[in-house]
């Protein structure tokens, strides 16, 4: 069975592409429309409960917070894709450059700076760059995106190494070819799989990172509307407004959900071994 | 009624059916061998005995042991008589125990499973089944654990906690394929004493008919889920009734013509090779060991010669082979072919001469490329890529028995023994002086290896190629080499 | 044994190094003069001069790294610039806060994920595993913060079993200061526990898959047998490198969590560090908190060791 067909089967990886796109589509939209106006603040609105022409209530400034939750889908979405690029961009090369010069200084210089930036606790690293460097959208896409380059680094470093033992490699080599051309020919090529699992792994935990910088005051600024901040700012209001809170949540779990589901799709589709007990 | 006795078995998972009608009987105190190649179905019925099918699988027929119908037995009772009176031992003996437990408590296990024995009976009993396999206390105490033994030592382990409890029947499925020459035949031994003492029945299952030839009394062989021939062992190979039977018997002593031309020059010369490399460090402050896998080997290969290398695994000899097509640097002396030396760092010029076909079928190919990529793979040797490649990618696919247009083909569409066809295509493209056949037909199955061995031979002679070939296998060696040299623990010992 | 424990002391130390190296770097060197940026650009230059001074900015990098490091050695973590006081008091008060949250939300992911993950593995297939694995998959998804204020909504304000927020302190007795604790490590802890039930029920079926268990069941266990003599212990060890890995998350998830529930911890120390623009403040908890790590890292690599008998050589 072609991995095509796998994915159209596969209800998992079905409904977790539908939920993905529908908050990218609520993020492109929000570019041109929303059903109300964000930046206006009309005191005369404020904290209305969800229903009639507001679908989930207004905040406490007034603002239609179904139109807010579609902007803020946009830097949610924006960050978490830049800083997986920047891991995957940075962090692929340099884990296949390791593992085709396996046990040499350069390998070991490239792991131990991986384990030293495991060593810090992810967010912790976070809040220090945007704490040193200012808080924003830019600063938090690097934040973040350091931490993407080590795991990516780990994952491709492991998977080459794996490969280079393999016999189509020794062959490759006995024809000549050399370290750059293998990886780029042969290595990089059977790890794509793996790459693409990941990033959508590193995509979610990136979408649940910006909402927590941005609930403690890190990530995007005001007046930029952004999921993590709309949570903070309902938190004293939880009790008589619980709406603020609970919609803003809702589309962070939906869309790390829908996420996740099409990465165990992707996974399941693309498992070679799941793929012959398929055909 | 005493003795092993199947009837009719009949196993299919989901819609397969997997065994048809097999029936055979196992009287006591006798070996049975269980033939066939892979696919056909032994393994299967080995696990059906002993009630361990996959998840999914339906059972019929009956299996009678000394009078108690087993197949009527539920879970619960079948436990009782798996280890207890029906034990099974498996193929991989380096995965085959638990490696966070000592094999003492592992042999344990199964005396206290089933007779609720103390500790320290327990143990009695265990010390004496390890005895009993040939693995004495002053050597191998119960406190080890399975890494710090060998592949043979952890057979014998495995052996020895199947019949810690005297079993009645003991299958053996392929106990001793993995293993080197030498181990194979102890193991073998180890399991004919054992008969002999206890009046146990053993089924030996394997796909090697020298293996049941000396062993076995009665034989029966499978193809495809079904019985086709049994009968007495001497019986079975002089009637040869069945047709495949003909044709297993047949592959296994195939001899491919050669005609020998008289050794030209040397192609290939080994001075005193030295390979050693350093092991992982065991602390940050050791300086770390030295291997040292090839200790000073020396060999020619001369032109239209084939030249057979054997050992068991781990004696270098696959470290000799890459050694020599100039993938790892050597420590000491010299490997020279037609007057260059071979290191890494040897000149495409000089790397066009030698090429190689590996073990392992599947893994010799990249999955994402088509075949005619692979095979045209070597060329990247030549300063001058030829302008007619695609030519002889055909040419090299039809000289090894396939068709131009497979060259269009992803390598999954292929079977192992049209997958080695490609890797000679491979081997054979930019027309080497030597070839290096690393185990290049041990994965294979007998009627499949014995067309390749035929394959290898015509070539040598149309291509006045010289091989060099390598495996752990003898008679396979025998069969296509003039010359064999035997090596041990990094060094040529015949 | 006391061999690999060795290495693995060294290791941690080097790696500590390491990371106070940076640590130092980022926080004294590249924001440029570190005494501007705490006072901010409409100091008076009188004012950054005075405080280079008090600082000892003045002298060379490789002295003021050593200087700093020393005193952390020493205990001497500096002094907080906002408050005046020894940032080690500061650290030392909110520590007890942090630490146990992190620690009691690490035993409660354990606790949950252990039998939910085994029950997975051993049910393959069936309705209680998938089930288990929908909750799961819905678990990761859900940022801890945003479920703390739903368990505050719920558990405090609507059922009135916990207070909202505050910590009382240890000195009102461990079970008022625990209860105080419960709701945010239960945050903390659901999310973390979804990753490892999932991390465990597949280092369980992979283990399930291996030769051993075969010839286990050759020998006559039952499955369930299999799986808590032979199984379980294999599978433990991926099941400790997230383990090891989940202390660090959770470390950082509690600084983030204290903010929903008012705990005057490491959290609520650095955030005002860093809106107060404290830098010294900022430093000494960030080193902290990467030693607790590094320790935890340390910790989990013995255990391998007591559970891989092959680590022992």
């Amino acid at each position: 069975m072609s991995v095509g067909r796998a994915l159209r089967r596969s209800w998992s990886f079905g409904i977790g592409l539908a939920l993905t796109l529908i908050f990218v589509a609520a993020a492109l939209v929000s570019l041109v429309w929303t059903p109300h106006d964000v930046e206006t603040l009309t005191i005369a609105n404020r904290l209305k409960d969800p229903g009639g022409a507001f679908w989930f209530g207004t905040d406490h400034f007034g603002r239609d917070i179904f139109s807010m939750i579609m902007v803020g889908a946009q830097p949610s979405i924006a960050v978490a894709s830049v800083a997986v690029g920047i891991g995957m961009g940075l962090g692929v090369p340099l884990g296949l450059w390791a593992a085709a010069n396996r046990g040499s200084m350069l390998d070991d210089a490239i792991m131990r700076t991986n384990d030293l930036i495991f060593a810090f606790p992810a967010l912790l690293i976070a809040i220090l760059i945007t704490a040193v460097f200012g808080p924003g959208a830019v600063n938090a896409i690097i934040a973040i995106g350091i931490f993407n380059v080590p795991v990516f680094a780990r994952v491709s470093r492991g998977a080459a190494l794996s490969l280079w033992q393999r016999e189509f490699v020794m062959a490759a080599r006995v024809s000549g070819k050399g370290a750059v051309r293998i990886s780029a020919e042969h290595i990089l090529p059977n790890i794509t799989n793996l790459l693409i699992v990941q990033g959508t792994i590193q995509f979610s935990l990136g979408i649940l990172a910006e909402a927590a910088l941005s609930y403690v005051g890190l990530g995007v600024q005001p007046p930029d509307p952004s999921w993590g901040r709309m949570l903070s700012e309902a938190q004293t209001m939880i009790s008589f407004a619980p709406h603020m809170a609970i919609f803003p949540g809702l589309a962070i779990v939906l869309t790390v959900l829908g996420l996740n589901l099409m990465g165990d799709g992707l996974r399941d589709a693309l498992d070679p071994r799941i793929a012959r007990a398929r055909s | 009624m005493s003795g092993l006795s199947v009837s009719g078995l009949h196993v299919r998972i989901g819609a397969v059916e997997v065994l048809r009608d097999v029936s055979f009987q196992v009287a006591p105190g006798e070996i049975f061998g269980l033939i066939g190649e892979s696919g056909s179905g032994k393994s299967m019925t080995a696990l059906a005995l002993m009630d361990l099918l996959p998840k999914g699988s339906a059972r019929t027929g009956t299996i009678h042991l000394d009078g108690t119908e087993v197949s009527a037995l539920g879970e619960r009772d079948m436990r009782d008589v798996r280890g207890n009176d029906i034990s099974m031992i498996f193929q991989e003996p380096m995965t085959a125990l638990n490696p966070l437990q000592t094999i003492g408590d592992q042999v344990m296990e199964t005396v206290r499973i089933h007779t609720g024995a103390s500790r320290a009976h327990a143990r009695a009993r265990a010390r004496e089944a390890l005895d009993l396999a040939g693995l004495p206390a002053d050597r191998v105490p119960l406190t080890r654990y399975p890494h710090e033994l060998s592949g043979g030592q952890r057979q014998r382990v495995v052996i020895a906690l199947a019949i810690a409890l005297r079993p009645k029947v003991l299958i053996a499925d392929e106990p001793t394929t993995a293993l080197d020459v030498t181990t194979q035949a102890q193991i073998l031994e180890l399991l004919k004493g054992l008969v002999e003492e206890d009046g146990m029945s053993l089924i030996l299952i394997t796909h090697d008919l020298a293996v049941v030839a000396g062993l076995a009394n009665r034989i029966a062989i499978m193809r495809a889920g079904e019985v086709v021939e049994r009968g007495g062992t001497a019986e079975v190979f002089a009637a040869q009734r069945h047709a495949y039977t003909r044709t297993l018997l047949a592959a296994s002593v195939h001899q491919p013509e050669r005609h020998g031309r008289g050794p030209g020059a040397p192609v290939l010369e080994v001075h005193e090779a030295v390979r050693e490399y350093s092991l992982p460090r065991r602390g940050l402050f050791d300086r770390p060991d030295t291997f040292r896998a090839v200790k000073g080997v020396s060999l020619t290969l001369h032109r239209g010669e084939n030249l057979g290398l054997v050992g068991e695994s781990g004696c270098g000899k696959s470290t000799l082979a890459r050694a020599i097509l100039g993938l790892e640097p050597l420590q000491g002396g010299q490997i020279m072919m037609g007057g260059q030396e071979v290191s890494p760092a040897m000149k495409p010029a000089a790397r066009r001469r030698i090429s190689v076909v590996f073990q392992d079928p599947y893994g010799s190919f990249n999955p994402r490329h088509t075949v005619g990529r692979l095979v045209a793979e070597p060329f990247h040797l030549m300063a001058e890529k030829p302008t007619d490649q695609q030519e002889q990618v055909a040419e090299a696919l039809e000289a090894v028995g396939l068709a131009a247009a497979d060259a269009g083909k992803y390598i999954h569409e292929f079977s192992g023994g049209q997958r080695q066809r490609i890797a000679i295509a491979r081997a054979l493209i930019i027309r080497p002086d030597v070839i290096v056949l690393d185990e290049a037909v041990s994965a294979l199955d007998v009627r499949v290896r014995a067309r390749v061995l035929d394959l290898l031979a015509e070539l040598s002679e149309s291509h006045a190629l010289s091989y060099l070939f390598i495996s752990h296998d003898l008679t396979v060696v025998r069969a296509i080499t003039d010359r064999v040299l035997v090596m041990r623990a990094g060094e040529i010992v015949e | 044994m006391l061999r690999y424990a060795l290495t693995r002391l060294v290791s941690l130390g080097l790696t500590l190094i390491a990371a106070s190296l940076a640590i130092f770097l980022v926080i004294e060197v590249i924001p440029g003069d570190p005494a501007a940026f705490m006072l901010g650009i409409n100091a008076e230059p009188e004012a950054v001069a005075a405080l280079r001074a008090e600082l000892g900015l003045d002298a060379g990098l490789i002295e003021r790294y050593l200087a700093w490091a020393g005193g952390l050695l020493q205990g001497d973590f500096g002094t907080s610039y906002t408050y005046r006081v020894p940032v080690a008091e500061l650290i030392l008060e909110r520590v007890w806060i942090s630490l146990p949250l992190a620690l009691y939300a690490l035993a409660l992911s354990t606790l949950i994920a252990f039998p939910v993950g085994i029950i997975a593995a051993m049910g393959r297939g069936s309705l209680a595993d998938l089930g288990i694995m929908g909750v799961t998959q819905l678990g990761i998804a859900v940022p801890n913060f945003w479920f703390a204020m739903l368990l505050v909504l719920f558990f405090a304000v609507g059922l009135g079993w916990f207070s909202a927020g505050g910590f009382p302190g240890w000195e009102a007795g461990f079970y008022e200061a625990m209860k105080a604790l419960t709701l945010p490590a239960i945050a903390l802890a659901v999310p973390q526990a979804s990753i490892l039930a999932r991390v465990m029920r597949s280092a369980l079926l992979d283990t399930l898959d291996e030769d051993y268990v075969r010839t286990a069941r050759a020998k006559g266990l039952s499955r369930g047998q299999v799986l808590w003599r032979h199984a379980l212990r294999n599978a433990l060890i991926p099941v400790l490198t997230i383990i090891g890995l989940q202390f660090s998350f959770l470390l950082a998830g509690a600084i983030i969590i204290e903010n929903v529930f008012f705990l005057p911890g490491l959290g609520r120390l650095l955030f005002q560090g860093i809106t107060q623009r404290d830098l010294i403040v900022v430093e000494s908890t960030v080193m902290l908190l990467v030693f607790a790590v590094v320790v935890v890292t340390f910790l989990v690599d013995l255990a391998y060791a007591l559970v891989d008998p092959r680590l022992r050589r």
